[in-house]
């Protein structure tokens, strides 16, 4: 039980700070038959694309 | 509902209303916070449970069987559908600021109870239901923001309003938390050795995730953690050095100074190197210490030492002028209702919704979240003792400078307070003082410092948990200031560039070392005037700052008005023309005090009008530096003053444009025209 717990917050983790994002966008860009950005461009492009707006509140 | 299940709100709204009743009676005996933190749990319960469904599905009609734009648009970048619970987490570290920490610090001048009913009250039915309805509104026009949503729903003025509302904004809030900042860091080797090590920390980050790891954000942010906890407990090592601490050691203009360096440097350079890595950090930090905080106060269960009301509630407060109305409300802020939330409501967020129903845990629940820190915050002030609190958060041109006098002025005013007891608990939390602490910052540190060391039998430990405290906070700020000043560049860039198309180009280094100084130059302004001020930067910023940001909660409340009553929903306009009326009542009061109240600590050109009498007195011949610093002040008042009147017109004016057109579509002399994208079938599973 504890386990699973401990499991599920970890794959929360993980998922709400990103780090699957580019394995999803890389199956997704092979699935439309897209050369897919290498792991460092597209950690800049997110970047980029996140602080481009407003996104950090008072 | 079931019997049980009636039984049990039932229940939850008498331990509720028990809980208010007893913190609103409070007398003599100080009262255990549990029962604020149990008031305010029972009140957030039924809020989210009745009223935010309620306003989800008889007031919006949420429809799950509708495709959000997050399906129809499923882009794999900016359009998404993404787990409810990830989004919430994305989306409460977006809006969770140092606003609802250091609001309710600054209110608790007037006593814990004006400012804990309004975070609660006010949350649960302005601030609330303002992000849930903007976010509603964005999902339903393809995730469009605030800016063109008012554009298109409201009038062309009213976008131009926001666009101009959001920069104006941005340079106050800066301003104000930069301050909060310098004030926290004066005269502080270990605070400021510590935050100037997080540089560095963040570069190593920017490095491990550009080019070693990318994207392995948990893995370097654990590596951050560890530095700065390393650097947090180095810290007093440096203090205590009698060779490091003089590097460490800096007057408040001079750090208000290297804080503007770092701003323009962080705005400016790859936001990988050093913007993306430190607010890493500072979200997992943040949303950790959040969670800290809240099982600390549970565990150590403190009593609430500060009164329900104190005797400033007549206005005559030393930490800011005015009376609780409009002055608490206009504190707190983003305690209870932010109009920058709408913003982000109506940024990523709405384009990562996966259905509609999703909105009401992310819009009304996250800023639901947010009031519950302010509640904490509070929580906070008040295991302080009176004269403790005010003799942290006093500036010296009220108290006076020496410890001493400042302690003899407190004392009298009913808060006994030494200055042995204070020399004593500096000494503990490893500050050279605590008089004269303006901002919040530190007294939080110290309430936090309180709650933790006597939880799980911390009790030595005391000034390690103040400094972490205090890199908590300068964590969360140096997040709005960098984040905030590279947003403005991006919206002075769009400006400009419609003058000038190079300037508007994101990638011309010549345009963004420009607009990066404009911005900086307009926020830096502020905050080197708020740090010469005598009477404390505070007493004049914040207020400013929360008249700005309630400008922007009525722009959003008009917009989602005027899209109520577009949809046909008039019966239930109450619910966004309640808190809109409030807000307005009282942003204009607040504004008119500011401006024009005879008293000289309270209205700019009042305290304008005693600095010119000082300077054209005949009796005194003042030095020529003394006449050139008051020849500032007025300037900085008058600046002031006009900022404010700016704003209040602003606000008159928006709403006027609103009104006009809900008279036009209640007369049935317009049609009405929502622009919401066409309904498709949800193909997602519920």
């Amino acid at each position: 039980m504890l386990t699973r717990i401990l499991k599920a917050l970890w794959h929360y983790f993980r998922e709400a700070a990103g780090e699957n994002d580019y394995e999803r966008y890389r199956l997704r860009a092979l699935s439309r038959g897209e050369a897919p950005l290498a792991p460092g461009a597209f950690y800049i492009d997110c970047l980029n694309r996140k602080y481009s707006r407003p996104n950090r509140c008072c | 509902m079931r019997f049980i299940g009636k039984v049990f709100w039932v229940a939850l709204a008498a331990v509720g209303a028990i809980g208010l009743g007893l913190i609103a009676s409070a007398r003599g005996e100080p009262l255990n916070a549990l029962w604020l933190v149990a008031a305010a749990a029972c009140l957030y319960a039924l809020g989210y449970r009745f009223y935010s469904r309620f306003v989800a599905y008889r007031v919006l009609g949420l429809d799950d069987r509708r495709a959000t734009p997050a399906e129809r648009l499923d882009d794999g970048h900016d359009f998404l559908p993404t787990n409810k619970w990830v989004l919430f987490g994305h989306h409460f570290a977006a809006i969770a600021g140092p606003g609802p920490l250091v609001g309710p610090i600054l209110a608790a001048q007037f006593g814990y109870l004006p400012g804990t009913l309004w975070i609660i009250i006010g949350g649960l039915l302005g601030g609330c239901v303002q992000d849930f309805v903007t976010l509603f509104c964005s999902v339903r026009r393809d995730g469009r923001s605030l800016v063109q949503m008012a554009r298109s729903e409201v009038s062309e003025f009213g976008g131009w309003t926001v666009l101009f509302a959001v920069v104006a904004i941005m340079t106050i809030l800066i301003a104000v938390v930069a301050l909060v900042v310098v004030n926290a860091l004066k005269a502080s080797p270990w605070g400021l050795f510590t935050i100037a090590a997080i540089i560095p920390v963040a570069f190593v980050l920017g490095i491990y995730l550009r080019y070693l790891r990318p994207g392995k954000v948990l893995e370097a942010s654990l590596l951050g953690f560890l530095l700065v906890m390393a650097a947090v407990i180095a810290g007093r090592y440096v203090a205590e050095s009698p060779h490091w601490a003089p590097y460490f050691t800096y007057t408040s203009v001079t750090l208000a100074w290297m804080i503007i360096l770092y701003g323009f440097v962080a705005s400016v350079l790859p936001v990988w190197m050093l913007l993306a890595p430190r607010d890493y950090l500072a979200t997992f930090i943040k949303l950790g210490t959040i969670l800290l905080l809240a099982v600390g106060i549970l565990l150590a269960h403190p009593l609430m030492l500060l009164p329900p009301l104190t005797r400033f509630t007549d206005g005559t407060g030393p930490i800011f002028a005015g009376k609780v109305f409009p002055f608490c409300f206009i504190t707190i802020a983003c305690g209870a209702i932010s109009g920058f939330h709408s913003l982000i409501a109506s940024g990523t967020t709405p384009k990562l919704l996966t259905k509609e129903s999703h909105a009401r845990l992310i819009g009304y629940g996250g800023m639901m979240m947010e009031s519950f820190v302010a509640v904490m915050a509070m929580v906070a002030a008040t295991v302080l003792r009176p004269g403790v609190y005010f003799a942290i958060n006093s500036p010296a041109g009220v108290v006076g400078a020496l410890p001493e006098r400042a302690a003899a002025t407190i004392s009298g005013w009913g808060f006994p307070v030494t200055s042995a007891e204070m020399a004593d608990l500096a000494h503990r939390v490893g500050e050279i003082t605590l008089f004269n602490r303006t901002g919040g910052a530190p007294s939080l540190a110290v309430g936090m410092a309180h709650i933790f060391s006597h939880t799980l039998g911390m009790g030595g430990l005391e000034a390690i948990w103040y400094h972490f405290a205090i890199m908590f906070e300068a964590l969360f700020i140096l997040t709005v200031l960098d984040a905030g000043t590279r947003v403005g560049r991006f919206i002075l860039q769009d400006l400009l560039g419609r003058l000038a198309p190079p300037l508007g180009r994101t990638r011309w280094y010549p345009g963004v070392i420009l607009t990066s100084a404009l911005m900086v130059g307009a926020w830096g302004y502020f905050l080197l005037e708020g740090v010469r001020d005598p009477l404390g930067g505070i007493n004049s910023l914040w207020p400013l700052f929360g008249i700005a940001n309630q400008l922007l909660a009525t722009v959003a409340l008009c917009l989602a008005t005027t899209i109520l009553l577009k949809m046909g929903k008039r019966r239930y306009l109450a619910v966004t023309l309640a808190p809109l009326g409030w807000l307005v009542a009282v942003t204009m009061t607040a504004a008119f005090e500011k401006v024009w109240s005879p008293n000289p600590r309270l209205g700019f050109l009042a305290h304008a009008r005693a600095m010119a009498a000082q300077l054209a007195s005949p009796v005194a011949s003042l030095p020529a530096a003394r006449a050139a610093e008051i020849g500032r002040l007025i300037f900085n008042d008058r600046l002031d003053a006009t900022v404010t009147l700016i704003f209040a017109v602003l606000v008159l004016m928006i709403l006027a444009e609103s009104a006009r057109q809900w008279l036009l579509y209640a007369r049935g002399r317009k049609i009405a025209v929502l622009s919401e994208a066409p309904a498709e079938l949800s193909r997602l599973p519920a």
